[in-house]
């Protein structure tokens, strides 16, 4: 597993637009001096960066996802069940679509990457707490599913009103924004990501002996001595770092959150966690890259955006999810 | 006998000259005595007959072919000919008109008409003070975009005639809604054009809808004349500067297409924009890396979206501060000329003064050769 | 007060929050007592709230009024990992977890001994074994629990609890969709615990039979009043039979069984002999039919052995019927 992750990170390294040979690559990488300034500008600034962006997001997404199919015990849950993604598009589309009218002349920067990151953020920041407000209060955890998904509902259609009013360009800026993009992370922004991807990795595993607790529901679990409430903060939170940051700078990605989770409980035929995160974690990351090799669309001139990628191979997984469950609610 | 015969002659011949005469009135296939000369325009003609002229506009959307709408101008002062019943009818000059692209208003500014204007999409991207003074003095309606369209209000307006565009079939949705309304609509196709003087010519076409054909034609001619003037002192430059455009979207850079508007106007300034070898009219995507590679020799960088400042520009992507324009400074926008809400007068006045368009390339590729380093549309990002 | 009582229930009263946040009580004054090594099963009508009791018990929510304790102490006074030593309960919900084996969810049992990574030592490993072992699942370890029957599921989460290792367990109608051999295995299981680990076991349950027969003390929820006592206490003072009050069940002090009441709308004499007789009449009072010694009536009924037929003289004449079912077809159109 962890070789194929190694892989496919060089072939995504290799594959782009201009042709670069594995050797120049690896001088690009580590012994600039004797290759070409261009080349290793091409490598060091969009190849790798790119790259390092597919194997976060793809680790991320896959361990925010099973950790919601765990906590609601619902096989299609995935990072943006509580809501995240819709509230990072309200952010965004608050900035690009509203924001946009009244700063147009003075303040670019609404287009800046940092301002859209920050708001996006801010967006699932607000639905986080909204949530943990929620889910201080509501006992039962499928009130709280629910309410993510109308979270979700609700921001989708203050979106559509913005989206209703704008003119061409800036619908057009917000819509490719939902698109998802991992090459336009810069290796400065990527000083931010990762930090906020291993901490939320970092959550999630010393959870993994809740997240076993959660299986068996939280009444179970609850008559186990683990403090539930607590225990779901963490959990959110984790999530929400997760799925928030990689939303923030790559757009909502889908798809990779729902289906990595199923196939590595296929693969690696176990329930507990201590297994299952790393191989999310490992399954993700390859995961991702191959989507983004397959976007570059090897041979060709164009390429597609990410999420077209992520959802043409992460649909028949979730179909064939459907299918094989005989009864929805158990995890399989 | 004779005097009879002769009676006879005259008045038969009397008779049958009145006939055809007659004939003549009711039949309506007149040919036209002039067709209006369009020069560059590929997007409308117009036909001139003898009570009432006839507009046709050409392929108003992208990619459509073999479409055409025909309007007849009949002028107020006349009686719409019978030949003419059923068809699109605009009675002429127009007193009250909306325009749905604001593209649309650097006609009206150029031919004094933009008393006329009272109704807009959105006020906020309009330039032209005068019609911002309308709009205060409430004489001025803003009624949405196209798909948020305020019907009832642009009823109430009472227009005489409602300019809109087309982008793929859609907008005939929005065409019938104002047909059944009873609202005269008229498709403009002017953004459609591919050179800059072409889109400038189709201020005849708007003239005729206010009678002003010789003070449409007078400027055009005008800006024509200035135009060329402007071209052919560049035309034999020795070296031209290699131009970079556009801003990506995330990690896609939507490339102007090689033969489209912009990539003439570089042409005609001196100029050989990067992708000038694309055979397309319309905007193509270019993934950033290649765009990087690419613009490694570019000289210059304009039309840069809406960044106003180079931090403004750095702030997209950080990565365009290894670009050569960018750390020559060459670097330009088309954004000097913004309205408080945000309104760009390069796409206002713009559209009427090419000529001032073309002026600003060339202090910009060629100082040399420009009669003044003062830029009116451009600016330089620092 | 007795401080040898594990658990005790002091004027209790259960019951929830409604929609509106208003608490609703179920059930009050509630004053129970079980002792150590006891089997105790929870016996009431639908709806009276044993679930809640229970749930309360467990710890899932407070009282309303009074005072639950566990070894002397309040059990809201308890830290919730506390609990858990002491406390451990099996629910009604059927767990559906693929790819979890019976070991695996027996060792969640462990949650609260384990560290916070959930690392299991050779010593734990030992005790869940041991527990999969008590329940008579040994060799089920790597079975994946969505694949085994539901009455080895059941006593997989009895496993769980005792890896858990409390000195109590409480479960919620642990019988309720078993067939009846494994009802009875369940409740021997349990009975087993309690005597030989000295553990506190309470469960509820419909099942009335077992119930009476394996259990040290009943705690029955009538309508008015909340009692305990042996099954047999129960059943002597009058109170057990309080529970069928307003329903066609009467409870047979002679014969320790319940059937539903009859009303008879014909009599009859019979004779016979031995389980066939005993047999028939049960046949001939479903039917409508009540045995009498009496002169009064007018049917006489004989059963005979060889061969086994059923002789009916009425008014009418005399019929003979080879089956018990076509005898009692005769009867009701009588």
């Amino acid at each position: 597993m962890v070789v194929l992750v190694v892989v496919f990170f060089l072939l995504d390294l290799f594959i782009g637009s201009y042709h670069i040979s594995l050797s120049n690559i690896l001088k690009a990488l580590f012994a600039p001096g004797q290759v070409d300034s261009q080349l290793v500008t091409i490598v060091r600034q969009f190849r790798l960066p790119k790259a390092l962006t597919a194997l976060l997001a793809g680790a991320a997404l896959s361990v925010a996802g099973l950790q919601m199919q765990t906590v609601f015990r619902n096989p299609l849950a995935g990072p943006y069940v509580l809501g995240i993604s819709s509230g990072a598009s309200l952010g965004v589309a608050l900035l690009v679509l509203g924001a946009g009218n009244l700063f147009a002349a003075g303040a670019f920067s609404v287009l800046g990457a940092w301002s859209v990151a920050g708001a996006a953020w801010i967006g699932a920041a607000v639905i986080l707490l909204l949530i943990l407000a929620v889910s201080a209060r509501v006992k039962d955890i499928m009130t709280i599913l629910i309410l993510g998904i109308l979270f979700s509902s609700a921001t989708s259609a203050i979106v559509n009103i913005m989206q209703y009013f704008s003119n061409e360009s800036m619908l057009k800026s917000f819509v490719v924004w939902t698109m998802g993009s991992l090459g336009s992370v810069t290796n400065a922004q990527l000083h931010v990501l990762l930090p906020g991807v291993l901490l939320g990795l970092f959550l999630a595993i010393i959870s993994a002996k809740l997240l076993d607790a959660f299986l068996l529901g939280e009444d179970y679990a609850r008559s186990m001595g683990m403090n539930v409430q607590l225990a779901r903060i963490l959990i959110f939170i984790s999530t929400c770092i997760l799925a928030g940051s990689i939303t923030a700078f790559c757009g909502p990605i889908g798809f990779i959150g729902i289906a990595v989770p199923h196939i590595v409980r296929m693969a690696l035929k176990t329930a507990r966690h201590q297994r299952l995160i790393p191989g999310s974690i490992l399954l993700g990351s390859a995961t991702m890259l191959f989507s983004d090799i397959v976007s570059q669309l090897p041979g060709s001139e164009s390429t597609l955006p990410i999420n077209s990628v992520t959802a043409l191979l992460g649909i028949p997984v979730v179909i064939w999810i459907i299918l094989r469950n005989k009864t929805v609610g158990a995890l399989s | 006998m004779v005097r009879k015969l002769l009676f006879l002659a005259v008045s038969v011949t009397l008779l049958l000259y009145g006939c055809k005469s007659k004939k003549h009135r009711s039949s309506g296939s007149e040919h036209p005595s002039v067709s209006t000369s369009v020069k560059y325009a590929r997007g409308f003609t117009i036909d001139d007959f003898k009570t009432y002229q006839k507009l046709t506009v050409l392929n108003p959307w992208q990619k459509s072919s073999g479409i055409s709408y025909s309007y007849y101008l009949v002028p107020r002062s006349q009686l719409v000919p019978d030949s003419l019943k059923g068809k699109n009818i605009i009675r002429t000059p127009i007193r009250r008109v909306v325009c749905l692209s604001t593209t649309q208003l650097g006609f009206l500014e150029a031919l004094n008409e933009t008393s006329t204007l009272v109704g807009i999409p959105d006020i906020n991207l309009v330039s032209d003070s005068l019609l911002i003074q309308r709009y205060h003095e409430n004489k001025l309606s803003v009624v949405g975009y196209a798909q948020g369209l305020n019907y009832e209000l642009l009823l109430s307006l009472k227009p005489d005639l409602v300019l809109t565009y087309g982008v793929n079939g859609e907008v005939s949705a929005q065409l019938n809604k104002l047909h059944d309304l009873g609202v005269p609509v008229m498709l403009v196709g002017e953004y459609l054009e591919s050179t800059a003087l072409a889109k400038c010519e189709w201020i005849k076409f708007i003239g005729a809808l206010y009678g002003k054909k010789k003070e449409a034609k007078n400027w055009f001619d005008r800006i024509d004349a200035n135009y060329q003037r402007i071209k052919d002192r560049v035309a034999t430059v020795s070296y031209r500067p290699k131009v970079l455009t556009g801003l990506p979207w995330k990690d896609s850079w939507w490339m102007a297409g090689g033969k489209s508007n912009l990539a003439n106007l570089i042409k005609d300034a001196g100029g050989e924009y990067l992708w000038h070898e694309n055979t397309s009219r319309d905007a193509f995507v270019v993934s950033i890396e290649d765009v990087f590679i690419k613009a490694n020799s570019a000289d210059f960088w304009i039309n840069s979206g809406t960044a106003g400042s180079m931090k403004d520009l750095i702030s997209v992507d950080s990565r365009f501060s290894a670009l050569p324009p960018v750390k020559k400074h060459a670097v330009y926008n088309n954004n000097a000329r913004m309205s408080a809400g945000g309104g760009n007068d390069y796409w206002e006045e713009g559209v009427v003064r090419p000529d001032l368009i073309l002026e600003d390339l060339v202090r910009i590729f060629h100082p040399d050769k420009a009669t003044d380093t003062k830029l009116y549309f451009y600016q330089q990002l620092n | 007060m007795d401080e040898r009582m594990t658990i005790k229930l002091d004027q209790v009263a259960v019951g929830y929050r409604d929609s509106r946040g208003k608490e609703r009580i179920v059930k009050s004054n509630i004053s129970l007592g079980a002792e150590k090594g006891e089997l105790i099963a929870l016996i009431g009508g639908n709806g009276i709230g044993k679930s809640t009791l229970l749930r309360t018990l467990a710890g899932f929510q407070s009282p309303i009024e009074g005072e639950i304790s566990v070894s002397g102490k309040s059990i809201s006074a308890y830290r919730e990992k506390e609990l858990a030593t002491m406390l451990s309960f099996v629910s009604t919900e059927i767990i559906r977890v693929a790819n979890l084996t019976v070991f695996e969810m027996v060792a969640l049992g462990r949650f609260p001994h384990t560290n916070w990574f959930g690392k299991l030592t050779d010593e734990d490993r030992q005790i869940v074994n041991e527990s999969i072992r008590m329940v008579g699942l040994e060799g089920y370890q790597s079975r994946p629990i969505n694949q085994i029957s539901d009455g080895e599921r059941q006593r997989a989460m009895i496993a769980r609890t005792l890896a858990q290792d409390t000195n109590i367990i409480v479960l919620d109608e642990p019988t309720a969709f078993l067939d009846v051999p494994n009802k009875y295995e369940i409740v021997n299981i349990l009975h087993h615990l309690a005597r030989e680990k000295s553990k506190t076991i309470i469960f509820s349950t419909h099942d009335l039979n077992i119930a009476v027969s394996e259990v040290d003390m009943i705690w029955l929820m009538l309508q008015d009043d909340v009692v305990q006592g042996a099954p047999e206490d129960l059943i002597l003072n009058g109170q057990f039979p309080l529970l069928f009050q307003k329903s066609d069940l009467i409870f047979d002090l002679e014969k320790g069984d319940f059937r539903i009441k009859r009303h008879p709308k014909l009599t009859a004499r019979l004779s016979g002999k031995g389980s066939e007789l005993l047999w028939t009449q049960k046949a001939l009072e479903r039917n409508g039919l009540e045995v009498t010694d009496g002169p009064e009536s007018n049917v006489e009924i004989t059963v005979r052995s060889e061969p086994p037929c059923w002789q009916v003289r009425t008014m009418d004449g005399e019929r003979t019927f080879y089956s018990v079912y076509h005898l009692c077809r005769y009867i009701r159109e009588l």
